[in-house]
């Protein structure tokens, strides 16, 4: 009696799922976009392997969001012709299309289209594509795309640089990556040195990123100043603080207000003398800082406004949301 | 003549002289409103008179700011270009679906307004300062705009022709509106004022404003990681929508760590290097400057944008074309 139910209720099942796939085709060729993109979201809900020949045909669909729908659709089938269909579209006209088909190749076409997919992540002249296929390297996770993910520092698009670009070498860095970061402190756009003397403090060996972010104290710009700076604190660097003093004097406000507190986190009670002048500074935010410091070295003199502080200002770059302090 | 009341005086002088120098009264109006903003400060009058040319005055949008207790101004001054910037918001995306068909078309014109580069006005290094501190707000690090906070900052931004940028259901109703926000380390306090032009409309205007906030609710819930959509959500339901005068006043407070963590959230998905027009679809269009008086518009590729950035040059077509676009 049992196994009499059982089969009739695989039977009832087979059938509800044959109505349905049925109903979404129907759907999939309404002339109204709006109905295939909702037949394209309740598609998600089924198996990939009963989606994707109904997949395959929406790659070609005149409008670019069911493509973009369709193209996202198809990241969860590793089949031969999942991939094949998506590769034409790394070519279509609509960036979100391109940014879509990346990012679903990423997810189910390996290594094979590593080539291709760094190309795109380099010269895509969208920021989304270029987005997608480098936060893609993460998912990819292909050792040899380090270098890829190494030059994306360099992409003007913050979201891109500080970004993916960070997604990707969290997932990819090896031993090499303190010296292929180096290699970029001198890149020309100072943006990328800013953040090269960030990730300095994450990645790389003492003996490899303690000499670079030495030299990035003496950058001409002063946020690259600033953050290798801040990267010597974090990095609790103590045998590096003569050199972060004499950015006490700096011509920049925010560079002196960076020193202030380094000096803070890395001096002892021996550098309060030094501190001082930041108490009568014509810029605010070194006199706060600049109390901040004093008070932690033990000066109970000073005191900073009240509700400053100093770390939570430094809450570059982009990635990750929370500064890792 | 009381202390309190001669700045008004002098302001309203100064309006006065650029009434009769303006050839339309249209033309004054960010300033006047400016004037009934901040009636309070001192000096800052003067320091308008000396910065403003007759030009200046008809900003689309002018953004103050100042420390009340050594108020060196800074004026941003934005005007819509023409012809119209090129689509910023993806017509299918999250943002565009939310917002529904009246936002989506102010709201492509408010974006374009501000992502053009603004007039700066006031004392060079004090200009500078908030120059890089803008520039890097708009790239999600509010760290520098933090650190002009630590003395609380005044914002004052005037949207003088607000017809163009608010949806149907408030253009023929709302003539101006007007920011007045004080930054502090802690917590950004703000107040919006919305100008109505006839007094039997403040109540339609206000029952639209007080639904907006379920509008912009959803789009914190969009755009912002849990955490933080939690506690919006709940500075969202402590502001207030009140009546007083001729206009209905928004006010709301904003704790500031909140705003850097949306600020991270939301940055970068436009840095303004937009692809196309006036350059081919697979190409972008830069500024790039030969020297002072010399400036061309450059089609590049993608990959060599950040070079010619860090060069000096600007992203997006000169402003003035006198040279063909040109292929690198």
């Amino acid at each position: 009696m049992l196994r009499y139910y059982a089969i009739l209720l695989l039977v009832v099942s087979a059938s509800a799922q044959e109505n349905r796939l049925d109903r979404l085709s129907r759907w999939l060729r309404s002339p109204r976009a709006s109905i295939r993109l909702e037949a394209l979201t309740e598609l998600e809900d089924l198996p990939v392997e009963h989606a994707l020949p109904l997949l395959l045909p929406m790659m070609t669909d005149t409008n670019a969001s069911v493509r973009s729908a369709a193209a996202w659709a198809l990241r969860r089938s590793r089949a031969d012709a999942a991939v094949a269909a998506l590769r034409p579209l790394l070519k279509d006209d609509d960036e979100h299309v391109r940014a879509a088909a990346v990012g679903a190749l990423c997810h189910n076409s390996g290594s094979a289209l590593l080539s291709e997919l760094a190309r795109l992540g380099r010269e895509d002249v969208s920021g989304s594509v270029r987005y997608r296929a480098i936060s893609g390297l993460a998912v990819i996770g292909d050792p040899a795309a380090l270098p890829v993910a190494v030059a994306a520092l360099g992409d003007y698009s913050a979201a891109v640089r500080e970004r993916a670009a960070l997604v990707a070498l969290e997932a990819l860095a090896d031993a090499t990556v303190g010296e292929q970061l180096a290699r970029q402190a001198t890149h020309e756009f100072s943006p990328t040195r800013r953040l090269v003397m960030y990730l300095l403090f994450r990645f790389g060996e003492p003996e490899v990123a303690l000499p670079v972010l030495t030299t990035g104290l003496k950058d001409p710009e002063p946020l690259v100043r600033a953050e290798a700076a801040l990267s010597l604190g974090r990095r609790h660097a103590r045998g590096k603080l003569p050199s972060v003093l004499p950015l006490l004097r700096d011509d920049d406000d925010h560079v002196r207000g960076v020193a202030a507190y380094v000096v803070g986190e890395l001096g002892t009670a021996g550098n309060r003398e030094t501190l001082q002048p930041g108490l009568t500074d014509e810029s605010a935010f070194v006199r706060a800082a600049t109390a901040e410091a004093l008070q932690h070295l033990g000066d109970a003199t000073v005191k900073p406004p009240d509700g400053f502080k100093a770390a939570e200002l430094f809450t570059y770059p982009l990635y990750p949301a929370k500064a890792r302090r | 003549m009381t202390g309190r009341r001669q700045p008004v005086v002098l302001l309203s002088l100064f309006i006065s002289v650029q009434v009769c120098l303006a050839s339309s009264p249209d033309r004054i109006s960010w300033v006047s409103h400016f004037a009934q903003a901040v009636p309070e400060q001192a000096g800052l009058t003067n320091s308008l008179q000396q910065l403003l040319s007759l030009d200046d005055l008809a900003a689309d949008l002018a953004i103050v700011t100042y420390h009340a207790r050594s108020p060196q101004p800074v004026i941003q001054l934005y005007r819509a270009e023409n012809p119209a910037p090129p689509r910023i918001l993806n017509p299918d995306g999250v943002l565009s679906t939310r917002l529904g068909e009246g936002w989506h078309d102010p709201t492509e014109k408010f974006l374009g307004l501000i992502l053009q580069p603004a007039r700066y006005l006031g004392s060079p290094a004090v200009v500078r300062r908030q120059q890089r501190a803008v520039q890097l707000a708009v790239n999600g690090d509010l760290s520098l705009l933090r650190e002009q906070t630590i003395e609380p900052l005044t914002v004052v931004a005037i949207l003088a022709r607000a017809d163009r940028y608010l949806p149907v259901s408030l253009r023929a109703q709302v003539k101006a509106v007007i920011l007045t926000a004080e930054l502090g380390f802690t917590e950004w306090r703000g107040q919006l004022q919305f100008i109505v032009d006839d007094p039997r409309q403040l109540d339609r205007v206000g029952n639209t404003l007080a639904a907006w906030r379920d509008l912009a609710a959803s789009l914190v819930d969009a755009y912002a990681g849990h955490a933080t959509s939690q506690r919006l959500r709940a500075v969202m339901d402590a502001t207030t929508v009140r009546q007083l005068d001729d206009r209905i006043v928004v006010t709301g407070t904003l704790p500031a760590l909140a705003v850097v963590r949306v600020a991270k959230e939301a940055a970068g998905r436009n840095d303004g290097c937009l692809p196309g027009s006036p350059c081919p679809s697979d190409k972008i269009a830069i500024c790039h400057h030969e020297s002072p008086t010399n400036h061309q518009t450059l089609c590049v590729t993608p990959s060599d944008v950040s070079l010619y950035l860090s060069r000096g040059d600007d992203c997006g077509p000169c402003r003035s074309i006198t040279n063909p676009p040109t292929a690198r």
